[in-house]
This record gives C-alpha cells, structure tokens and sequence, in this order.
C-alpha cells in the first residue's frame, strides 16, 4: 500500500512546481495545471473514504469525466485543424452525454465500472494521435523532446497505453492476483505521469521566460 | 512468490502497451528531427533562390533605368539644345521666343531632373554624401517638409560603388515613403560613419509606421521589399522602430566587411 501512496502523493510534484511558475496558468497548460488540483482533490477524498471503509467510486467517476474534459480542452486549444477540433468537441460531448446516460439508466455510481475508465483509455489514445499528426504534419518544432506538448503527449500516451490492458482486462480476469498487479502498474504509470506533468510545468514556464527575454519583432 | 499463467499475461500486456507506445515516441523524435532539418534546408533554398532573382531584378532595373537616363541626357537633352540655338535663328517676335525659350528651358530641367532620379550621376561623381545632400533638397523643395541631415564622419571606411548605390536608393524610397505616406513636417537623417560601421538613422514626426511580416510579403509593399532586399544585398541591417508619442525610426546598419 505504501507505493500507492507515493504514486498518489507525488501530485505534490507538479503542485509545487506550479507554486513556484504560476505564470504558466497564463498559457495553454493551465487545462493541466486545474488537472493537477483536481486530481489532488480526488486523491485526498479517495484516501479518506478509504480508510473510513466508504465507497470511493463516485469520486472515481466524477474524476474520470473532469479528467477527460480538461484533456480534450488542452488539445482543443493547442490544435490549429478544424477537423482534429471538430472530432475532439464530438469526443467530449459523446462523452458526457454517455457519462450521464450510463450513471442514469445502466451502471450505479456506487459501482465500479471498467467499461468507463478504458473508453477514456481510447478516446484519450485517439485525442494524443492526433496530436501527433498534427505535430508531424506542420513541421514546427526541431526538438521534440523540448516541447512541452510533446512531452505531455507521450507521458499521457504511456500512461493511458499502459493502463488500458489492466482496465480492459480487469472484468474479464477474476483472479485474486489480479488487484495487487492492478494498483502495482497503475501506481506505477500515475507517479510516472506526475512526474512528467511537473517537468511540463517546469519547462513551460522556462520557455515563458525564454519567450519575454527575447521578444523579437 | 511463484508465477502464474494470469502474472505473465498482466505484465506482458502492460510492457507490450508500454514498449508500442515507447516506440511511438522514439519514432516521433528521431524521424521528426530529421523531417524538420530536411524542410529548413529547402526553404532556405527557396529563400536563396528568391534572393537571387531579386538581386538579378534589381541590377536590371539599375542597367535599364542607366540606360533610359543616358538616352534623356544624351539624346532628349542635346536636341533641346539645339532647338534652342536654332530658335536665335528664327524670325519670332522677342516675346514668343523668350516664351518658347523658358518653356524649352522648364523642359531641359524636367529631363535632367529625371535622368538624375534614375541614375544619379552626382553619385558617381561626388559620393554619397553630396548625393544625398542633393536628393534631401530636391525632396525639401518638392515636399514642403524639412530634413535636417546630421553628419558624423569620422573617417569611415570606404563603401563600394554597389554599397553607396544600395544605401542611395534606399533613402530614396524611403523619403518617398515619408512624403507620400506619413503625414510628416519634418525628417531628420544622422550619417554616423566610423571605420567599423555605417550607421543611418532616418526619423520622421509622422504617423508613426512599423511593418509585420505580413506587411513585407503583401503583392503591393515593392518598396519594403526593394528595400529589404538592397540592404541584405550590401550585407547591412535594417530596423523600423515606431516612435512614442508619433514618427518612425529607420535604422539602418552596415559593418565593415571582413
């Protein structure tokens, strides 16, 4: 249980890290900067009903959605194609719409629901593709390894790639081993996330500075 | 702890995901880095090739308008002198050839006029800096605006014939610009000449003018563009700053070439 709590701690990381730059919450990042809080947030909630032995799925899905609505307006932002917009606005509102219809009408929100977290797995894979497509295609960027959508891309590709197998897999495997893998990889991939978001935030506001130091016309 | 079939499906799976998506990664850097290099190398080809059409455009338009001032000079200029002697001869009233005389005289003037706007001889004779005492007058009496020309020559070093002719024609179009677009009264032009660089500063009280990109790569800024593409021909620098609270500043700088 302790490596859980790190991976869920370390949120703590960009956090601070945006104490120290909070100039970049003038930028695109700020969709992930409001991530970071909410995740916090949810993770605080989610240990205290935990050891209050309270149900802690509707934190789990009321975080699901926030999460995958401040992804697709991170990108939203960032592209510059109508069509990658137009089929990620199509995303979210599907989304939602199925977000609600599903807690209505099939599964409780007392309840787990798998289905739920690898749809966003999906949806989420095909938002960073796109991206992705986009970074190839317009040829801006030499380094990709400097640019910070980039690198929130990739940190989200790893984690939402690696935990789509656990999630799909997760109702169709019933063994008992199954939980202790399951928050091993997650926990693992999270505190991989976390770092990777709190080097965006540090190498965002670095190029902010870098950008008002040398404004050229 | 002892491993099971459903173990090594769990880990292989996750490590499969990982490894794909690892190598995406990979992918993008390593292939995207040389895609980029590839793009600024044809564009920087393209950029070459622009250049040198507008150097050859340029140098063109220099011969031909050398030409055309040559052949006002040469041929319209000779036959009005002629007319004009050959008008002494004439049995014409006094008045009707002192008229006929002024007007032959106003034509002589125009044509000289010209022939010196197109190519001016004063600067092959003279230098720059008499040439461009010329060309402030012409412009002062034209314009109704006053231009102060300040000069601190300190004994700069030698600017080619190509070099004097590229900064000529460049205060040129730009004193045009100012009289036909910028509202000014008054310009002042500061020649500071040292033997490390050529510094011209050209200031106006107008409206005050700074152009984007977007106003050098417009179908009808030539002026901008003529003047971008001379000062890069001389290896110089160009800046246009707009001043507080009205006018511009051009500032333009040309190092002694190594």
């Amino acid at each position: 249980m302790l490596f859980t709590h790190i991976s869920v701690w370390s949120i703590i990381i960009p956090i601070l890290i945006f104490l120290f730059n909070g100039k970049i919450f003038k930028t695109d990042l700020k969709y992930f900067v409001i991530l970071v809080f909410v995740s916090f947030i949810a993770d605080s909630f989610n240990i205290v009903l935990y050891y209050n032995r309270l149900n802690s799925y509707p934190v789990s899905y009321i975080y699901a959605l926030v999460s995958f609505d401040l992804i697709s307006m991170y990108y939203m932002s960032i592209s510059k194609s109508k069509l990658i917009n137009g089929v990620i606005k199509i995303q979210l509102w599907s989304f939602s719409v199925y977000w609600i219809v599903n807690i209505l009408f099939f599964n409780s929100i007392l309840d787990n629901n798998s289905i739920l977290n690898y749809i966003i797995g999906i949806l989420v894979v095909i938002i960073l593709f796109f991206h992705y497509y986009e970074l190839f295609y317009r040829q801006e960027v030499e380094n990709l390894s400097k640019e910070p959508s980039f690198i929130i891309t990739s940190t989200l590709l790893l984690y939402y790639a690696g935990t789509l197998f656990i999630h799909i897999t997760r109702d169709i495997i019933t063994d008992e081993d199954f939980i202790y893998y399951y928050y091993k990889i997650h926990s693992t991939l999270h505190l991989f996330l976390n770092i990777g978001l709190a080097w965006v935030f540090w190498l965002g506001a670095k190029q902010l500075v870098s950008k008002n130091k040398f404004k050229t016309f | 702890m002892e491993w099971k079939q459903i173990d090594y499906i769990i880990v292989l799976g996750t490590a499969a995901m990982l490894l794909l998506s690892s190598g995406i990664i990979v992918f993008m850097i390593s292939y995207q880095r040389r895609l980029y290099q590839k793009k600024q190398e044809m564009a920087e080809l393209e950029l070459n090739a622009q250049k040198e059409l507008m150097d050859a455009v340029i140098l063109t338009k220099e011969k031909e308008q050398k030409r055309i001032a040559q052949e006002l000079h040469d041929g319209i200029g000779s036959a009005l002198t002629a007319l004009k002697v050959r008008l002494i001869q004439t049995e014409l009233s006094t008045e009707e050839k002192q008229w006929i005389g002024d007007s032959i005289k106003a034509i002589g003037n125009d044509v000289r006029r010209i022939s010196n706007e197109l190519m001016p001889s004063i600067l092959d004779d003279m230098g720059l800096k008499i040439a461009m005492g010329k060309l402030t007058e012409n412009i002062e009496t034209a314009s109704n605006i006053k231009i102060t020309v300040i000069n601190n020559d300190k004994e700069g070093f030698l600017l080619s014939q190509q070099e004097e002719l590229a900064i000529y024609r460049v205060i040129q179009e730009i004193l045009n610009n100012i009289v036909k677009y910028a509202n000014a009264t008054s310009v002042v032009i500061c020649v500071t000449h040292t033997t490390e660089k050529y510094l011209l500063e050209i200031s106006d009280d107008g409206d005050g003018f700074s152009p984007t990109k977007s106003d050098l790569s417009k179908v009808g800024s030539l002026g901008l563009k003529n003047i971008k593409s001379r000062i890069q021909q001389i290896k110089g620098t160009i800046d246009y700053q707009k001043l507080k609270p009205k006018g511009t500043k051009v500032i333009i700088e040309k190092l002694k070439n190594e």
